[in-house]
């Protein structure tokens, strides 16, 4: 799953331990987000759209599938 | 209190309650040892007093997946997953071992061993996931 978790939180000027605080996560759960290592569970994707003020969709986008056939 | 304090916490408690749990057992072997208890019910209390400071060492653990997120939870479900893979094999492939005559000669395990082989497991597969998920 891609995301632009990185981008909103460097638009805010917000440190990975900021929003581990606010989301009341791990930093190292935001950087493994980040870094699209891990997938957030439902319940935490709607707390980072929330606090972000955007859809879940317009933060997470799935991968495409290389369909080259 | 934050999630990185309690799981700090909950680790120092495990080393200290698995500390507590060697000295236990090797007093309690000791006595049992060294000067038979003659009183039965005195003697099998000495003999299983080292399940106390393994309650305090699972009550940790409980502790430190409670109070994780979802990340960190997932970390400590494949850590003791593989703790409690690896020790099964591990022993089962010893437990095969002891019966082979020859040199060199496998003595039999004790199970007692069982419980720190997989807490030390656990701790090199938490070390493992964590990386992984870095």
């Amino acid at each position: 799953m891609k995301n632009i978790l990185k981008i909103l939180r460097a638009e805010r000027d917000w440190s990975q331990a900021d929003l581990a605080e606010k989301l009341g996560v791990s930093r190292q759960t935001v950087n493994a987000i980040e870094n699209e290592k891990y997938d957030p569970s439902l319940p935490l994707a709607f707390k980072i759209a929330e606090l972000f003020e955007k859809k879940i969709e317009e933060i997470f986008v799935p991968e495409q599938k290389n369909n080259s056939h | 209190m934050k999630s990185i304090e309690v799981m700090v916490k909950s680790l120092r408690n495990v080393a200290i309650w698995l500390f507590v749990y060697a000295i236990v057992l090797t007093a309690s072997g000791s006595i049992l040892l060294l000067s038979p208890v003659t009183n039965n019910f005195l003697g099998m209390l000495i003999a299983v007093s080292p399940v106390i400071p393994v309650a305090f060492i699972l009550h940790s653990i409980m502790q430190l997946l409670q109070h994780s997120d979802e990340l960190q939870q997932r970390i400590q479900l494949l850590s003791i997953g593989f703790s409690a893979a690896t020790t099964g094999l591990g022993t089962f492939a010893y437990g095969l071992l002891e019966n082979y005559i020859g040199y060199p000669q496998f003595p039999p395990l004790p199970s007692s061993f069982i419980l720190p082989i997989m807490v030390f497991l656990w701790a090199i597969g938490m070390l493992y996931f964590k990386w992984r998920y870095r």
